[in-house]
């Protein structure tokens, strides 16, 4: 296992106010969208990325806000020994709906939807482009319980599974289906990637606040910093 | 730092308990029968391993009341044989729970259900209605890691006793086959109409299965069941949505990680209980990535129950860890029911009729699921039984 003594820390947001991250990114939410609120990749970020439009709305919001992240400096070691975590509190409601829907008598079943009714699944996303080849692991919890998965990241390299970590918090819900819920529409995740010592750093800082916290805490440092 | 195993419980398709999975499983037996209460989804698939409830029970007739029964009912066994675990000590009992759609009312009849009191597939919903049902009153931790679910929450709750977070877990998987989830695998082709045949040359896909199963892990060598978790491993084959690296390099850098914990070498295992779930790819991957482990040499012998009990999804992982505690206790390896030839690698010893395995010491557990992700444990029989 490799260890890595050197402080650092990434991270990257997806929310109503837009796309932003450690790599510059800073773009507002009609930036990365089309017209029916689906997120485009083209808009965002140069280069082409075929296998995006495959992607339901979980993993095309991950992959953004760590693509916003900036995992670039990552050498091969590390990307073998980073964890890959999700806590989430609603889960993969948005594509559950989709594939219900689709099972009804006149539709066709939406095989490609299927998979991505597993909260883990939109973190491959993320391990493909990315090539994360450490523990690979989705919680769902309650609102509340955003810090969880700093803890559990905390907790793994403590326990030498990795080295290092990708912490993402994720809540996605499209306009079509929290209408047909009567829920909010919800675009709300954040990354951010660092190793064992730059979460105690981090923790020093924010104190007990959630993940958003921590989130939004290096979202302000970093525009302040850009000034 | 040992984490030793306290307490087994499990339902499947063999009925309510674990000595009926063993006694099934072990005498070569299959779970997987005709759909009954699937027969809406008979073009579907003709056969599940669906639970039937044993003599005079009655088996819930709605797919959230059935989930959580079974659940609970795996749930009270583990603590029953946890003898030095009274129910007075609870609330010191961390709860890990392992879904892949928990309890999901509600995702058919949105206009209809209340919808803060439906599952909605939401795996903390469910882990919290199991905790409520066990009194536990901790709050629960629901981890959903598609079919590496069961694996992941048994390495979750060993790091929680290795980091000192806690000294007793109950480590509940469930699941229970809805339309929703039997029409899904079906949209993947990835359905066997007909009984599986997991590392068979004919394989052609999997049976789904209904099934709960829940292990009690402890710190305390004193509430030893004579087993330890010893050493577990997970990693991301970066490769692939659905799956599996075909070169099997993911999956083998999860069994070294955990032999690594275990501080083990491969040639030191007895059994390997595999994942098996008898679609082409898998099980080619998998014999590939054992092999590998064992470093092109011959395997340990090697099976898998699928074929008997059915996929159970998020359960599978501690179900057939249960399994193979079983294995060692008994000093078995269970058939790999509806094998004849094998067309994987021909280092996996794959076993093809009951065979004694001589003072089994060492067991690799292997799970794997969409989105890349594998993990391997390792189930070790302890120096000490109390």
């Amino acid at each position: 296992m490799t260890q890595h003594l050197r402080t650092q820390y990434v991270y990257g947001v997806l929310d109503r106010d837009g796309l932003r991250g450690s790599n510059r990114t800073r773009l507002g939410l009609a930036d990365v969208s089309n017209d029916d609120g689906r997120l485009v990749w083209k808009q965002a970020f140069t280069g082409h990325y075929p296998e995006f439009r495959r992607f339901d709305l979980m993993s095309r919001a991950v992959t953004m806000t760590t693509e916003a992240a900036g995992l670039d400096h990552l050498g091969d070691d590390q990307r073998r020994d980073c964890a890959i975590l999700l806590s989430t509190a609603i889960g993969c409601l948005d594509a559950d709906l989709g594939f219900q829907a689709s099972l009804g008598a006149d539709t066709q079943t939406a095989s490609g939807l299927f998979p991505h009714t597993l909260p883990s699944t939109c973190l491959s996303s993320v391990a493909i482009r990315h090539r994360l080849q450490g523990p690979t692991i989705a919680w769902v919890t309650d609102a509340d319980q955003e810090l969880l998965g700093l803890q559990y990241a905390a907790d793994l390299i403590e326990s030498q599974e990795a080295s290092s970590a990708l912490v993402l918090l994720g809540n996605a819900l499209s306009k079509t289906h929290a209408a047909t819920v009567g829920l909010e529409s919800q675009l709300c995740v954040a990354a951010v990637w660092g190793n064992a010592t730059t979460f105690n750093e981090l923790s020093d800082v924010v104190g007990s606040g959630s993940l958003l916290t921590l989130i939004r805490h290096l979202d302000a440092q970093h525009r302040a910093e850009s000034c | 730092m040992s984490v030793f195993i306290a307490g087994r419980g499990a339902v499947s398709a063999f009925g309510r308990g674990r000595a009926a999975l063993e006694s099934g499983i072990f005498s070569g037996a299959r779970g997987v029968r005709a759909v009954d209460r699937l027969r809406s989804l008979a073009s579907v698939t003709s056969v599940a391993g669906e639970y039937a409830g044993d003599d005079g029970t009655d088996v819930a007739d709605d797919h959230r009341s059935l989930v959580l029964d079974m659940a609970r009912a795996a749930a009270e066994e583990a603590l029953a044989e946890a003898t030095h675990f009274p129910r007075t000590a609870r609330s010191t009992l961390a709860l890990v729970v392992a879904s892949t759609k928990g309890e999901l009312d509600g995702i058919d009849e949105l206009e209809s259900a209340p919808l803060a009191a439906s599952g909605l597939g939401n795996v903390h919903r469910f882990a919290s209605r199991l905790g409520q049902a066990l009194e536990i009153p901790t709050p629960p931790v629901a981890i959903s890691c598609a079919c590496a679910s069961g694996l992941a929450a048994l390495s979750h709750a060993a790091r929680m006793i290795m980091l000192g977070q806690t000294d007793h877990a109950l480590v509940v998987g469930a699941d229970a086959l809805t339309p929703f989830i039997v029409r899904g695998f079906a949209s993947l082709l990835a359905l066997d109409p007909e009984p599986c045949r997991p590392f068979d040359r004919s394989r052609a896909g999997i049976n789904l299965g209904d099934g709960a199963a829940a292990l009690v892990l402890s710190r305390d060598s004193a509430m030893s069941i004579g087993f330890e978790l010893s050493g577990w491993g997970a990693s991301n084959d970066a490769n692939h949505l659905t799956g599996p690296s075909r070169d099997g390099v993911g999956l083998s850098l999860a069994i070294e990680r955990a032999l690594h914990r275990a501080a083990l070498a491969a040639s030191e295992l007895d059994y390997v209980h595999l994942h098996g779930t008898a679609t082409s790819y898998n099980d080619a991957t998998e014999a590939r990535a054992i092999s590998h482990a064992f470093g092109g040499q011959r395997t340990a012998p090697a099976s898998g129950t699928k074929a008997q009990t059915g996929h159970t999804l998020g359960a599978a992982g501690i179900l057939e860890s249960v399994i193979a505690v079983a294995a060692l206790e008994r000093g078995v390896a269970p058939a790999n029911v509806g094998l004849r030839e094998t067309d994987v690698d021909p280092n996996l010893d794959l076993v093809s009729a009951p065979r004694d395995l001589r003072n089994p010491r060492h067991a690799l557990k292997l799970s794997a699921g969409f989105g890349g992700i594998n993990a391997a444990i390792v189930l070790t029989r302890s120096d000490r039984t109390s």
